[in-house]
């Protein structure tokens, strides 16, 4: 594969056609929407639209995802500013100034900090992918089945360790996506397993219902069991343009969170709620305000919002050179990517070079329409957010219903989304994230293919995986990432503990 | 219920399952002229395996925390060692079994009725069923409202124009 300017070119004849406009445009409106939706999150809003783009060409479907995706990330930030609930987890940090902004009558203010905040880190984001993933795809080329497993095991450890609750429930719960990714014929002899006599098996359990159902069907379960009903008083919006003397004060909080935000996002199953925790601890070190973040500074609203705007481009470095998701968004969308019979990968970069172009592209234009629509809209999304739960829950769980069925035209898979929405429903009220189960199920297949491969081709012999240094690093920076912690707070607390003695 | 004894009834249910995953990949075909991992057991059994250890270092988890916590004179404070009910009260659960009949329901009615009549059914009774105080003749309007435009907007969208082949319901043919 040889690296030229015309990788960034071959998609643009797409964009002569305004369908693709109208995609993008429509995906970030949607996005905002269901963002700035208390309980609705972004990774369940993508999951629950994707059947919306069957029958559309992948060109299309993912200029609408793309927009979905940065529009929902942005949308968080609206009702965690103003009711102080982030629309999504990854709007958490945004609360803790964007809010006591809004009690001091600063909401619009807030938003239009926070969305040109959003609109610099997502344009940083697309550069950076546009400039890095066709490296890496380069680099990826390279990996044989041994670097593969290695870098699976990156990206489940990491989901196991940063999901709520502890290690071993986030590593169970990844088990058990891979376990359902047994479903179906053996990649390797094509012998049925699991499958019950049901057909529909033999090609494995169909992602995207399983998705649907835990992110989706699950969620909304959970708020009628918890009959969560949020009181919202709206304050009407004033100032929300911001001056440019006020935006140039804070470009390098959005510089520094940016960098921070792609460089999380990048790291596999890391994603936007960690890039926005980080880039508000930074600010907490590095900002001329940090004595005052928490009571209402723009920096702290900048912060975050820059960073898990900027998290979007660095999440989809992995999924589309590695084929690992950055994040559980980007798990979804490679499901979007599959059921258009393409599979992300150094590949897609030889093989789908138009659609890859069209990718950076038509993220480009969605963070356009996002920073646009954010200014000008801000008004009109901050009315959504009294929406009524009882009319939101039919809604979703109609979706959830109709997307299902609508990817293989199949009452069988309707099954398979209560089943998941049940399971992530127990899974949740037990304490274990789902997330890792998405992962599991999605990496499952490609981890097992490599492995036997491996295993076969090495005559069984399980030191092929340390014998290859980069395989040998994937597999220590994985042992890293689960055992570090513990190790370093053991050493902590032996150290404290003789310095104690000591004095 | 505490998050301790949660998280050893939960421990137990994966070893269960560890326990039957592992033993189904046993029963997996399987030939010893050739490389163990050719086998199409060999990965489920791995995963079993692996959900069984995970399984059982919670267990030792969840037993140790009992044991500090039995071992420890300071009082344990309630509010944090309980988990929150799985129903915040009695109308909550019954709206989630209302719910998920609804949803297990949805298929077969489909087939019956048909996808406009179905999405009536059940976006009407759901709007119902949430809306304990709509009583009064505006309050129904609006619910009646939301159901026929909602039902209309899926059938748009997806019947029109991503032309779904829904089932026309074996009651109308």
């Amino acid at each position: 594969m040889e690296l030229s300017f015309d990788l960034y070119l071959e998609g643009l004849r797409f964009f002569s056609d305004p369908l693709m406009f109208l995609f993008a445009f429509s995906g970030v409106l949607v996005g905002i929407v269901f963002g700035a939706l208390p309980g609705l999150t972004a990774t369940m809003t993508i999951a629950v639209f994707i059947p919306f783009t069957f029958g559309v060409p992948a060109v299309q479907s993912f200029a609408f995802l793309l927009g979905l995706y940065s529009g929902a990330v942005y949308g968080g930030s609206i009702s965690a500013i103003l009711i102080n609930i982030p629309g999504t987890p990854s709007a958490i940090a945004t609360g803790f100034d964007g809010y006591p902004m809004c009690q001091q009558g600063r909401a619009g203010e807030a938003i239009g900090i926070a969305t040109i905040a959003s609109g610099l880190g997502g344009l940083f984001s697309v550069l950076i992918l546009a400039l890095a993933a066709p490296l890496v795809a380069m680099i990826a080329l390279q990996f044989s089945a041994e670097e593969y497993v290695g870098i699976t095991l990156i990206g489940l450890s990491i989901v196991a360790i940063i999901s709520p609750g502890s290690t071993v429930k986030g590593l169970i719960a990844a088990t058990l996506g891979l376990i359902v990714g047994t479903v179906g014929l053996d990649p390797i002899g094509s012998a049925p397993r699991m499958v019950f006599g049901r057909p529909e098996l033999f090609d494995g359990v169909s992602e995207i219902p399983v998705m649907i159902g835990m992110y989706g069907l699950s969620e909304m379960l959970i708020q009628i069991a918890d009959d969560q009903h949020v009181n919202v008083v709206t304050q009407k919006l004033k100032n929300v343009l911001p001056s440019l003397r006020r935006i140039a004060k804070l470009i390098p909080t959005i510089i520094r969170s940016s960098v921070v935000g792609v460089a999380i996002g990048a790291v596999p199953a890391a994603g936007g709620s960690i890039a926005s925790l980080v880039a508000y601890g930074q600010e907490k070190r590095f900002s001329r305000n940090r004595d005052r973040l928490g009571t209402g500074v723009p920096e702290g609203v900048a912060a975050p919002e820059a960073a898990n705007n900027a998290s979007t481009g660095g999440a989809l470095i992995p999924m589309m050179t590695l084929g690992i998701p950055g994040d559980p968004m980007t798990a979804v969308l490679m499901g979007g990517l599959i059921i258009q019979g393409l599979r992300p990968g150094p590949l897609l970069f030889q093989e789908q070079l138009p659609f890859v172009s069209s990718i950076f592209i038509s993220l480009l234009i969605s963070v356009v329409f996002m920073t646009t629509l954010g200014l000008f809209g801000a008004r009109y999304f901050s009315r959504l957010i009294s929406t009524p739960k009882r009319f939101l829950i039919p809604a979703v769980l109609l979706f959830c219903l109709i997307g299902s069925f609508a990817i293989n035209n199949s009452m069988f898979d309707i099954g398979v989304l209560i089943a998941a929405g049940l399971v992530g429903f127990v899974l949740r009220k037990a304490g274990y994230p789902v997330a890792p189960v998405i992962l599991g199920l999605i990496l499952g297949p490609m981890f097992e293919s490599n492995l036997r491969r491996s295993l076969m081709l090495s005559s069984g012999d399980w030191t092929t995986f340390v014998t290859r240094p980069i395989s040998l690093g994937f597999i220590l920076v994985a042992l890293f990432i689960l055992a570090g912690p513990p190790l370093i707070a053991a050493f902590r607390r032996a150290l404290a503990a003789a310095q104690r003695r000591a004095s | 219920m505490t998050t301790q004894r949660r998280d050893l009834i939960a421990g137990a249910v994966f070893a269960a399952l560890a326990i039957g995953f592992y033993r189904y990949a046993t029963l997996l075909p399987s030939r010893p002229d050739r490389p163990v991992a050719l086998n199409p057991g060999f990965y489920p059994g791995l995963l079993g395996l692996l959900l069984g250890v995970l399984a059982l270092v919670q267990i030792g988890q969840a037993l140790a925390r009992i044991r500090r916590e039995r071992g420890s004179t300071a009082p344990t404070d309630p509010a944090v060692a309980a988990l929150p009910p799985v129903w915040k009260h009695r109308r909550a659960l019954e709206t989630f079994a209302i719910t998920v009949g609804l949803l297990v329901l949805y298929p077969f009615v489909l087939r019956t009725i048909g996808f406009v009549p179905t999405g009536v059914v059940f976006l009407g009774l759901l709007f119902w069923r949430l809306s304990p105080g709509a009583r009064s003749r505006a309050d129904v309007a609006l619910l009646v409202g939301a159901t026929a435009g909602l039902t209309a907007l899926t059938f748009v969208v997806f019947r029109l124009i991503l032309r779904i082949p829904f089932p026309a319901g074996t009651l109308f043919r």
